[in-house]
C-alpha cells in the first residue's frame, strides 16, 4: 500500500538539509515499525520518495511525501499508522495528514509546481516598510530579472506573487513561486533581486517557510492531498 | 533553551557550518526541570559535535546520570573555529546544548579525555565558559571541573587545569561523584566550599584530586609525587566494575539529526582486552575481559532497533572477534534483522581466518574493504610487540577474503616500534607484495596504513622513547618509493602530530604551561590536519626552553619515577618491566583469557578475573 504524508518541518529542525530530513523520516518509521517495502539491487533503500526538498534554514507547515508499504499493516487502518508515526516521530517533524493513494502515474516530485514562501524580517521602521512595499510592487513590473548580468536566467516569469505585510508586529514577505522540475524560484533570489534591483535593504537574518506546496491546474491551486 | 542565547543563536547560526551542532533537541535528549534536582552535571566533550556523539562512553553516562530523577546532565562539543570567532565577538559564553544555560551555572562540568591532541579544546572550553584555566585560580563561585577517559591514566600535563579525575570505569564512580557534591551544597544551601570538597573527593576510590599530589624534581628530573593530605589515597586506583551485565547500557540513546561519524546502534561485547600487544594501552588499563551474556546483547539489540530506527548496528570491543560466543551472536542476529534491512558490522577483527568467516556471514555483499591489523612487517618484530599474529594467520586471513569475494584489502602497520630495524620495514613491503603474487588474477587491492609509533603510560613500552623525527619521515619516504606505481594505496601520519602525542601521553606537570602557551598562540582541534598548528607549538616550547623531541625521545630509566606512578591501574610495574625484558628477547607472552595467568597482577589485587559466557572466540 502507498501512504502519502503531509508533515511540518518546525523550527526545531530549521537548520537540517533535506537528507537530515529522509533520514530522519526513515528512522521514524523504522521505530513506528512500519512494514517499509525495500527496493531490489546492492543498496536497498526504503521507498520513501519525496515531494521536493527543503534547504537548510528553511521550516514548512507543508512537506509531501509518498512511502510504500507491505500490504500487510493495511489492516491496521490509516488512523493507526498516522498515531504510531506521530509517536515516533522526534520535534523535528510533526504528522499534519495522511492517506492511502492508489499508486500515482506520476511521482510527487512531478506534479509539484509551485511553493509559497512566509519570509519574516527583522521589524522595520515605517519608513523600512514603505520602502520594501514600494520594492516589492517596482520589483513586479520588471519583465525580466536575472541574478547573473548580464545573460543570467529570466526568472521573472516564475514569480508569481509577491506581496509585503505586517503580522503580529514583524514585518512578513508572501511569495508564490515555480518550484519542481520546469523550474524553481528560491525564495533567497528574490529577496536578493529586491536589494540589488529596487534597493530594498532588506535587512538579515531572513527567516524562510515554506508554506506549502502546490500543482497549479486549471482550477487553482491543488495540494498534493487533493489530487 | 534560554531566550537570550536563541535570540543571539537565531543571528548567528545562519553563517556558520552546520548549525545543528549548537541546538541539541535529539530523540531521547533529556530537558529536565534546573529547579528540581540537585545536582547539574554538564559533559564537555572536546571535539565537534559529530565526533562527540560518536562516542560511547557519552550516551553511557546520559542515560545513566539522567534517569535520576535528582540529577541533569547535559552537553557541550567544542565550537568550531567559525561558531568560537561569534561567540566571542557577541560575548556569548558557551552553554550546554540542552537548557542553553552558561558552563558556569553547572555544579560539574565533566571532560572526557580520548586523545592527547584534545588537551588544547579543553582549555579553549574553559575559556569560552568563562571559567578559569587553572585549578587554582578557580573559587567557591565555579563548577568543579573534572575528566575521565583514557589519557586520565597520565593525566599529568593536564593536571593543573582539572579539579579532580575519575580513574577507570565511570559508571559507579560518576554518580558517588555526583552525589558527594549534591550531599555537599545541600548542607551548605547550595554553596561550595571548594577546598572541603575536594577533600570529599579524594575520599572516594578511583578519584584523583591532583592539587593534592606534589611532584618533587631533582636536577630536572621527576624523583617523586607525594600526597600532601593524609585523606589522599598514596596511590588512586582505578574503579573497574566487574561485571558487565547488571551494568547500566543506554537502550534509548541520542539519536542524531544531522550525520555523525558513526550513525549506528552500538552493543559493547565486553570491555578489556588480554591478548597482551605490549604497544597496547587499552590492553592494560581496561583490564580484565568481561564479557557480556548472548542473551542479554540479544535483548539489547532488539532494543536498540526498535528505540533508533537506525539501519547499522556495530558489535564493538577492543578485539570483537575474540567475544566467546561471536558465532552465536552474530548468526542470530543477521538473521533477526536481514528482513528489515538492518546490517550488522564487526570492528577491530583479527587478522585470522576465523575472523574472516564471521565477516563473511555478516557481509553478503562485499561492500567495504576488509581490514587488518598485523601491526608489524616480520614475526620478529611482532613477537617484540606480542602481536600475536603469524605470517599464516595473515595470508590465510587474505586468501579466505579474497575467496569470499573482497578484492580491497586494508593493512594496518606502525613504524617507530621499539626494536625495529629497516629489515622491519622492508617486511611491510614483502608482505604486501607476497600477498599480490598469491593472487595474481584477481585484482586484489591493498590500502597500507602506517602510523608512527607513540610510546604510552601503564604498558610495557612505557619506558622507550618515540622515534626520531627525521628516522620515522626517512621509514615513510622509503615506503612511498617502494610502493610507487604498485597496486597498492599508501598512507601514512603526519610525524609532527605524533611527537606531540607522545610529548604528552608521557610527559608531567610541567608540560602544563607548554599546553596553555599552545593555547594562547592559537593552537585548537590539533587532531584535525586542517588546524594543526605545528609554529604555535613550537613557540610555546621554545618559550619555555624546551625541545619537544627531546621530551618525546627520552628514555626512562627502570628506576625511575615515572609521572604516572601514583596511579594504579590494576597491572604491576614489575609485570610491565618484565614483558619489557621479554621483548627485548624476541619472547612471546600468551594470552590469559583461558590459559596460564600471566602474572600482571591484576585480579588478585582488584580482587576480580575474566567474564566469558562461551568457548568460541578466534
Ligand atoms: S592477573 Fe593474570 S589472569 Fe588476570 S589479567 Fe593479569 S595476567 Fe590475566
Amino acid at each position: 500500500m502507498i501512504l502519502r504524508m503531509k508533515y511540518r518541518k518546525t523550527e526545531a529542525g530549521r537548520y537540517l538539509s533535506h537528507l537530515d530530513m529522509a533520514r530522519t523520516i526513515e528512522r521514524t518509521f523504522r521505530r513506528a515499525e512500519l512494514p517499509l517495502v525495500f527496493s531490489a539491487g546492492f543498496n536497498p533503500h526504503p521507498k520513501i520518495s519525496f515531494a521536493s526538498a527543503l534547504a537548510v534554514g528553511v521550516t514548512s507547515d507543508g512537506e509531501y511525501l509518498d512511502a510504500e508499504l507491505s500490504e500487510l499493516c493495511r489492516a491496521e487502518g490509516v488512523p493507526a499508522l498516522a498515531d504510531k508515526i506521530s509517536r515516533a516521530a522526534p520535534k523535528v517533524i510533526e504528522l499534519l495528514a495522511l492517506m492511502e493513494i492508489r499508486k500515482p502515474e506520476r511521482s510527487l516530485s512531478a506534479v509539484i509546481n509551485r511553493a509559497r514562501y512566509l519570509i519574516t524580517l527583522p521589524s522595520a521602521d515605517p519608513a523600512g516598510l514603505a520602502r520594501s512595499k514600494a520594492a516589492a510592487a517596482k520589483l513586479l513590473e520588471f519583465e525580466t530579472l536575472s541574478l547573473k548580468q548580464p545573460q543570467g536566467k529570466n526568472l521573472r516569469p516564475w514569480l508569481y506573487e509577491l506581496s509585503i505585510s505586517v503580522k503580529d508586529r514583524q514585518v512578513v514577505l508572501d511569495m508564490l513561486t515555480e518550484t519542481g522540475q520546469a523550474g524553481n524560484l528560491k525564495p533567497q533570489d528574490v529577496l536578493t533581486l529586491l536589494n540589488d534591483e529596487c534597493r530594498a535593504n532588506l535587512d538579515k537574518p531572513w527567516l524562510i517557510h515554506r508554506e506549502g506546496l502546490y500543482t497549479q491546474t486549471g482550477g487553482g491551486l491543488r495540494t498534493p492531498m487533493d489530487l | 533553551m534560554r531566550k537570550e542565547v536563541g535570540d543571539e543563536l537565531q543571528r548567528i547560526l545562519p553563517q556558520v557550518v552546520k548549525p545543528q551542532r549548537y541546538l541539541g533537541g535529539e530523540l531521547n535528549s533529556a530537558e529536565k526541570d534546573w529547579e528540581s534536582v540537585q545536582v547539574r552535571y554538564l559533559f564537555a566533550f572536546p571535539d565537534v559535535y559529530e565526533v562527540g556523539m560518536s562516542h560511547l562512553g557519552l550516551q553511557i553516562l546520559y542515560g545513566l546520570v539522567n534517569r535520576r530523577p535528582d540529577m541533569l546532565m547535559e552537553r557541550v562539543f567544542a565550537p568550531w573555529t567559525d561558531m568560537e570567532r561569534f561567540m566571542r565577538e557577541a560575548r556569548l559564553p558557551l552553554f550546554g546544548l540542552e537548557s542553553g544555560r552558561p558552563m558556569k551555572e553547572y555544579d560539574c562540568i565533566g571532560f572526557t579525555l580520548q586523545y592527547e591532541l584534545s588537551f588544547t579544546n579543553v582549555l579553549n572550553m574553559l575559556s569560552l565558559g568563562d571559567i578559569p584555566l587553572w585549578a587554582d585560580e578557580r573559587d567557591n563561585t565555579c563548577p568543579l571541573v573534572i575528566a575521565g577517559g583514557p589519557c586520565a591514566s597520565n593525566p599529568e600535563p593536564a593536571a593543573p587545569f582539572i579539579d579532580a579525575f575519575v580513574l577507570g570505569d565511570g559508571e559507579e564512580v560518576q554518580l558517588e561523584l555526583l552525589e558527594t557534591v549534591a550531599a555537599h551544597r545541600r548542607v551548605r544551601n547550595g554553596a561550595q566550599d571548594r577546598d572541603a570538597l575536594l577533600r570529599e573527593l579524594a575520599g572516594i576510590p578511583g578519584v584523583y584530586v591532583p592539587s593534592f599530589y606534589q611532584p618533587e624534581y631533582e636536577n630536572g628530573v621527576l624523583t617523586r609525587v607525594s600526597r600532601i593530605i593524609p585523606e589522599a589515597p598514596a596511590r588512586v586506583t582505578r574503579r573497574i566494575i566487574p561485571d558487565l551485565e547488571t551494568a547500566f547500557f543506554p537502550v534509548k540513546p541520542l539519536i542524531p539529526y544531522i550525520e555523525v561519524v558513526h550513525d549506528r546502534m552500538v552493543l559493547e561485547l565486553f570491555r578489556g582486552c588480554v591478548r597482551g600487544c605490549r604497544f597496547c594501552q587499552a590492553g592494560m588499563i581496561y583490564r580484565p575481559v568481561r564479557e557480556r551474556s548472548l542473551e542479554t546483547l540479544l535483548g539489547q539489540a532488539r532494543d536498540l532497533a526498535l528505540n533508533t530506527g537506525h539501519h547499522e548496528i556495530s558489535l564493538t570491543s577492543l578485539s570483537s572477534s575474540d567475544y566467546s560466543c561471536i558465532p552465536e551472536l552474530v548468526k542470530t542476529l543477521v538473521g533477526d534483522f536481514e528482513e528489515r534491512h538492518i546490517g550488522v558490522s564487526l570492528s577491530s577483527l583479527r587478522a585470522d581466518a576465523f575472523s574472516v568467516h564471521l565477516a563473511r556471514e555478516i557481509q553478503k555483499i562485499r561492500k567495504t574493504g576488509l581490514t587488518f591489523a598485523p601491526e608489524a612487517g616480520t614475526q620478529r618484530l611482532r613477537d617484540i610487540i606480542n602481536k600475536g599474529v603469524t605470517e599464516a594467520d595473515i595470508t590465510q586471513a587474505v586468501d579466505a577474503a579474497v575467496q569470499s569475494g573482497w578484492r580491497q584489502i586494508k593493512l594496518y602497520f606502525m613504524m617507530g616500534l621499539p626494536g625495529e630495524t629497516m629489515a622491519d620495514i622492508e617486511g611491510i613491503v614483502q608482505l604486501c607484495e607476497k600477498i599480490l603474487s598469491e593472487h595474481p588474477k584477481r585484482g586484489v587491492r591493498i590500502t597500507v596504513s602506517v602510523s608512527n609509533f607513540v610510546p604510552k603510560a601503564h604498558t610495557p613500552f612505557q619506558w622507550c622513547g618515540q622515534d626520531a623525527q627525521a628516522n620515522l619521515m626517512e621509514k615513510q619516504q622509503f615506503l612511498r618509493q617502494k610502493f610507487r606505481g604498485r597496486k597498492i594505496v599508501y598512507h601514512y601520519h603526519d610525524a609532527a602530530t605524533s611527537l606531540l602525542e607522545a610529548v604528552f601521553a608521557r610527559g608531567d606537570r610541567r608540560l602544563a604551561k607548554v599546553l596553555h602557551e599552545a593555547w594562547r598562540r592559537g593552537s585548537r582541534f590539533d587532531g584535525w590536519t586542517e588546524l594543526f598548528n605545528w609554529e604555535a607549538w613550537q613557540g610555546a616550547f621554545e618559550a619555555f626552553g624546551l625541545d619537544p623531541e627531546v621530551l618525546a625521545g627520552a628514555r626512562f630509566e627502570e628506576d625511575q619515577c615515572l609521572p604516572w606512578d601514583h596511579l594504579d591501574y590494576g597491572v604491576d610495574k614489575v609485570f610491565l618491566r618484565e614483558e619489557y625484558r621479554r621483548a627485548a628477547d624476541g619472547r612471546t607472552t600468551p594470552d590469559c583469557r583461558r590459559g596460564e595467568c600471566a602474572g600482571c597482577g591484576l585480579c588478585g589485587r582488584l580482587d576480580t578475573s575474566h567474564v566469558l559466557w562461551g568457548a568460541a572466540g578466534s
